[in-house]
């Protein structure tokens, strides 16, 4: 009986270190991130399942590079501290926008393709924000890369495209101090960008900054001028192009994340998005977590009216259970929605089946004359095939039906799936581990074996008669 | 002993009373597809005044350029101070929604306006609907295979899991009837969600019925010599409790659900209360009953004499 003991023991450290993780305060267990994800039918927000058009077979480097940019599009400025960039399919990238204010804006700026070029600018400086026009003279730049927007003023300037954004070096770009320990922007092109830009500054430079005319070269996103360094000197070779004269670190940044992630290798359209206003998620979350607790409240009282001493048993097994799957959505980092609490709670109900399999089994053994210690065995041996093979067919359609969520984007799906599946697995394992041990500990303690405390009443006496607690 | 077995063709008749209707409407009305299935973009838009369909409707029109489905929400717990309406209309881009949000808070001062917007695309609807036939599919031909793998030391598993799965069907159409007609009656329409309830019912089905077939299994292999039909009834009287026990649980869950959430997820908790109590009564009343049917060999001999079939023995 030592074993016991020891499983006793073991249940404790695993309820008290998932005690230490629910608790609101706990980000991070033993180096791990803990957290719970708030999907924006709880936070607010917005979600987009942006597609490339119909007919389109973008290559998986291109896909993940469009993710890549996406992410780091949506993590700047747009008030979104944890935002969900996946892949989807072989076409599609899912974008969740938790607690995002100006969601409209969001969506079309994130998913825009976003041209980026290095532009000859002439020999006037341009502001950042400007409006330009571009053209394409360079070979290569013809095809494929898009000129320009049609709509912009006939006032707006027209620049050449120099090195198209495709030639810069993804990633290069690195905000650092030049030599006089001012903020500058360094980055890398390609071979073919570093021909074009070897020639243009070659042919076109102004060695004095100060001079009101000389050659500038406007870095262009999305026709609307990012900076427009003058270029003082040849830039040939391999070595990084370096932007100085920069009013401050943050213009600095917004251009080293212009140039390292501003275009979309890919075109992308939104396919199907949805909006909800922070406000309505506050108001779900309050009911959520108000059903949530009225229905444990309740399970847990129809166990303990129906089934006594164990279903007391089984409702602090039920509270532990609670607080595993909480702790395990905040180790798995689970993103909660309101479909995902409903699996949570539904999870609750099912939970109790398996007790309430071994506890109907126990009592069928006490009826039959068996001692308790004999009832608690054989009643958990031979629910346990039952509890196994129902349980089964729940984890399959959880299974298939994350799948089928995934295909989509469909967070409330995948939420749905993965809380139902976190609880029956962990329902299982409660009621093998914690429940099999309290009874068993029950046994052992030689108190409390009047039948009537398990619902089973005395052959003898008349129902009502009270028990002995002897 | 309680004789459940021998009625079974009263339980049979009575699945098909709740059955009949819906399937009629299956056939006739089908399901009211939301835009998760159709394509198209739902607002949802509170204002703080009863009876504003026609103006919402209007405000929405005006920007989409034609006449939209407007509904209001019945079950609007807030209304008439925050009172909230459904305007569905043809898929939206981002800039007609970001107007429609203007529009409404300029012709409706002080009201929180559009709360939420659901905007799919054909494609993403047209592929919804293929991938959700597969889903259930597969969902049940792997349940089929799995009740065939773990019943495979029982006598005819492949019974056990047809059975199964003709439960899980009577379920299946119980829901989707209700809600066809649901559809007729209050504009209820399916989307995404009313999938994932349609798969857990499936799964709770199958859950509950292989509870009840795991104790015939166990009875068959320790009451030998008694008739079928005795060993189902037996089984069915030993687990009844823990059935009901179980199933009420979860409804009692699901009903704190139901009650107490809003709007967003109340039709999916209401598919899956009904889905569960059906599953519940399918699996006593039904799958184990066809089991008794299909070792009787009953459904031919009824045909052949075409009256009420032989009561079943049981002592």
């Amino acid at each position: 009986m030592r074993n016991i003991w020891w499983t006793f023991i073991a249940i404790l450290v695993v309820v008290l270190a998932a005690l230490y993780i629910d608790l609101p305060g706990t980000h991070d267990f033993f180096g791990r991130p803990v957290t719970i994800n708030q999907g924006i039918d709880l936070a607010g927000g917005a979600r987009v399942l942006y597609c490339t058009p119909k007919g389109t077979n973008p290559s998986s480097g291109d896909m993940s590079t469009a993710r890549d940019v996406i992410q780091s599009r949506a993590s700047g400025g747009y008030g979104v501290t944890e935002p969900q960039v996946t892949q989807v399919g072989n076409n599609c990238i899912s974008v969740e926008l938790p607690g995002v204010k100006n969601a409209e804006k969001a969506i079309s700026t994130i998913g825009a393709t976003g041209f980026l070029a290095l532009t000859d600018s002439g020999n006037t400086y341009f502001p950042p924000g400007t409006k330009v026009k571009l053209v394409c003279k360079v070979a290569g730049c013809a095809k494929g890369y898009p000129v320009g927007q049609s709509n912009l003023s006939a006032k707006t300037p027209v620049m050449q495209i120099i090195v198209p954004g495709t030639e810069i070096s993804r990633g290069s770009a690195q905000v650092g101090f030049d030599q006089n320990n001012n903020v500058s922007v360094t980055y890398n092109m390609t071979g073919a960008g570093q021909t074009a830009w070897c020639n243009y500054t070659t042919n076109h430079n102004n060695p004095n900054p100060t001079a009101t005319t000389g050659a500038y070269s406007a870095i262009v996103l999305d026709n609307q001028v990012v900076s427009d360094p003058n270029v003082q000197g040849p830039i040939c070779g391999s070595n990084g192009t370096q932007i100085t004269g920069l009013t401050g670190t943050s213009e600095a940044q917004k251009i080293s994340v212009d140039l390292n992630y501003g275009a979309l290798p890919v075109q992308l359209r939104p396919n199907s998005l949805s909006t909800v206003a922070a406000s309505l998620g506050a108001q779900s979350v309050t009911d959520a977590k108000k059903a949530g607790v009225i229905g444990l409240i309740i399970v847990a009282l129809f166990m303990l009216l129906y089934y006594r001493l164990p279903g007391l048993l089984a409702d602090i097994a039920l509270l532990m259970y609670a607080a595993f799957v909480f702790a395990a959505f905040k180790l798995l980092g689970v993103t909660m929605t309101l479909a995902g609490i409903a699996g949570f709670i539904l999870s609750i109900g099912m939970a109790v089946d398996a007790n309430v399999l071994i506890f109907e089994r126990m009592k069928e053994e006490l009826r039959s004359g068996k001692t308790l210690g004999a009832a608690v065995e054989s009643g958990f041996r031979r629910a346990w095939p039952s509890i196994r093979d129902s349980n089964a067919s729940t984890i399959i359609t959880t299974i298939i039906l994350f799948w089928f969520g995934h295909n989509f984007a469909a967070t409330e799906i995948t939420g749905f799936a993965t809380t139902l599946f976190l609880g029956v697995v962990i329902s299982l394992l409660t009621a093998v581990f914690v429940s099999h041990t309290f009874l068993r500990l029950l046994v052992i303690s030689g108190r409390w074996r009047s039948p009537q405390l398990f619902g089973v009443e005395p052959q003898t006496a008349s129902p009502r008669a009270g028990g002995s607690l002897a | 002993m309680l004789d459940i077995v021998g009625k079974r063709y009263w339980y049979f008749l009575l699945s098909l009373l709740v059955i009949v209707p819906g399937t009629i409407s299956l056939v006739t009305h089908g399901l009211k597809l939301g835009t998760d299935f159709t394509g198209g973009s739902e607002f949802t838009i509170s204002v703080p005044k009863p009876n504003q369909s026609n103006a919402l409707g209007n405000v929405v029109g005006q920007v989409m350029g034609g006449t939209s489905f407007v509904q209001a929400i019945v079950s609007s717990t807030h209304c008439p101070s925050d009172c909230e309406y459904l305007v569905r209309v043809k898929a939206a881009t981002v800039p007609q929604e970001a107007r429609i949000k203007a529009l409404i808070k300029q012709n409706f001062p002080g009201a929180r306006g559009v709360v939420q917007i659901t905007t799919t695309s054909g494609t993403i609807a047209s592929s919804l609907t293929s991938q959700a036939i597969i889903a259930v599919g597969a969902a049940a031909v792997a349940i089929l295979l799995y009740i065939s793998f773990a019943f495979r030391n029982a006598p005819n598993p492949f019974r056990f899991g047809t059975a199964a799965l003709i439960a899980m069907l009577h379920d299946v159409l119980v829901v989707m009837g209700i809600f066809s007609i649901l559809g007729v009656l209050l504009n209820v329409e399916i989307d995404a969600p009313f999938v994932t309830a349609m798969l857990t019912i499936i799964g709770f089905s199958v859950h509950d019925t292989i509870v009840i077939f795991d104790r015939i299994r166990e009875n068959l292999a320790r009451r030998t010599g008694e008739p079928f039909a005795t060993v189902v009834n037996h089984s069915i009287l030993q687990s009844f409790v823990r059935s009901i026990n179980t199933s009420f649980t979860v409804v009692l869950t699901l009903l704190a659900v139901f009650l107490f959430t809003g709007e967003a997820i109340r039709f999916f908790v209401l598919a899956m209360l009904i889905g569960i109590i059906s599953g519940t009564y399918s699996s006593i009343f039904n799958a184990s009953q066809i089991l008794v049917v299909w070792h009787n060999h009953e459904l031919g001999r009824f045909f052949r004499r075409g009256g009420s079939p032989e009561p079943a023995r049981a002592t």
